[in-house]
């Protein structure tokens, strides 16, 4: 083979080579450009920020499940998100507020032996999720 | 020169570990001295009984600190222990002292000291005590009468029957008769005042927070004891 043909050859491989990585670079950045990311609008945005600032999960903080006590009445005080309706239901009783604060408590009557004690909050937003928490509270009259 | 220097310097420091620990060995040998005074007897004698005291007291507070209670279906009873069973499904061995454990029966607001033969199977049973994972060492036991507090929402109306089905959050669903003795309340949207209620008001989307008995009839119908609605109209405020 002629010297000539040789670094044609050469010359060809190169030039297709780079051809090649052109059209394959400009080709991924068409795909890109196609797909179009759906982003939500700011205001959405902020509204959302707005929601998880103000979350607050449904927290008991006093009493504890499974308390044991010597008296009939209990003071239940917990969180959550302000503005939810605070229902709090036993076999014996039942308040219904819509709590102003995050924090909340209440005085709860105990009825003899194990009082189950039911609290739900319905957040002022339809789009947060009911919350719910059960307590076994026990008021019995024994020498410990 | 230099090594009898190093010899008597060994021999000054084990005589005087020697005479330390010989000195503490003689203190501790020692017989009391005649001339204690009866006065400091006694004295001791009060330092001890108030030791004493303090320590129970201690063990008394811990003891009523690790006390705590545990509720479930009584599934056999035997001589020494009663193994129940909790809503969880979790099992508990109770342990019984025939000496301490002392048995009562909650009935509304009374309890009545009951014998452990009076304890059936199946009975619902609250138990206090020391708990050690699954293993209670009763203190008391109580038999009581245990409730359902559940809240979902209203999916059917039966105004022939009186009966409401109530899907809960956790997809269960309570089929609940409404009895002339349930207690029909209803919140007040604009006050939250919680009235008085009747059936006609029931309807389907509603909010109910319920109390009922916990076993259900053999058509699986659940005897309300009372309904608290929540009108949906609150939350579409």
């Amino acid at each position: 083979m002629k010297k000539e043909a040789v670094i044609a050859i050469i010359f060809g491989v190169s030039l297709g080579a780079i051809f090649g990585f052109f059209l394959i670079s400009k080709n991924k950045e068409i795909q890109i450009n196609k797909n179009k990311v759906i982003a939500p609008t700011n205001s959405a945005v902020k509204n959302q920020k707005q929601n998880e600032v103000n979350f607050q999960a449904l927290e008991v903080e006093e009493p504890n499940d499974a308390f044991i006590t010597g008296k009939d009445t209990i003071q239940i005080k917990g969180k959550v998100t302000k503005g939810s309706l605070v229902v709090i239901q036993s076999p014996i009783k039942e308040v219904v507020f819509r709590n102003e604060q995050e924090s909340f408590k209440s005085d709860f009557p105990l009825a003899l032996g194990e009082n189950s004690i039911k609290i739900v909050a319905y957040p002022n937003d339809k789009l947060m999720n009911i919350q719910e928490k059960e307590l076994k509270i026990y008021y019995l009259q024994e020498d410990l | 020169m230099k090594s009898k220097l190093i010899y008597s310097l060994v021999l000054a420091i084990v005589l005087g570990i020697a005479g330390f620990i010989g000195q503490a060995v003689l203190a501790q040998t020692a017989s009391p001295s005649a001339e204690v005074s009866v006065s400091s007897a006694s004295a001791d004698k009060k330092a001890v009984e108030d030791l004493k005291e303090k320590v129970a007291n201690k063990v008394a507070e811990i003891r009523k600190k690790d006390i705590r209670a545990v509720a479930g279906k009584a599934i056999s009873i035997s001589s020494n222990s009663i193994k129940i069973k909790k809503d969880n499904e979790s099992e508990y061995e109770i342990k019984i002292d025939e000496a301490l454990t002392k048995y009562f029966k909650i009935s509304g607001d009374t309890q009545k000291e009951i014998k452990k033969d009076d304890i059936e199977k199946n009975d619902y049973i609250i138990v206090s005590g020391v708990i050690t994972d699954k293993t209670v060492t009763a203190n008391s036991i109580f038999v009581d009468q245990p409730y359902i507090v559940e809240n979902g929402k209203i999916t059917e109306v039966d105004k022939e029957n009186y009966n409401i089905t109530v899907l809960t959050a956790d997809k269960s669903n309570y089929k609940l008769s409404i009895e002339d003795t349930t207690k029909q309340q209803i919140v007040d949207i604009k006050t939250l005042n919680v009235n008085k209620s009747g059936f006609s008001k029931i309807i389907v989307g509603d909010s109910v927070h319920f109390v009922t008995k916990s076993s259900p009839s053999e058509d699986g119908f659940y005897k309300a004891d009372k309904i608290l609605i929540v009108p949906q109209e609150y939350f579409m405020k």
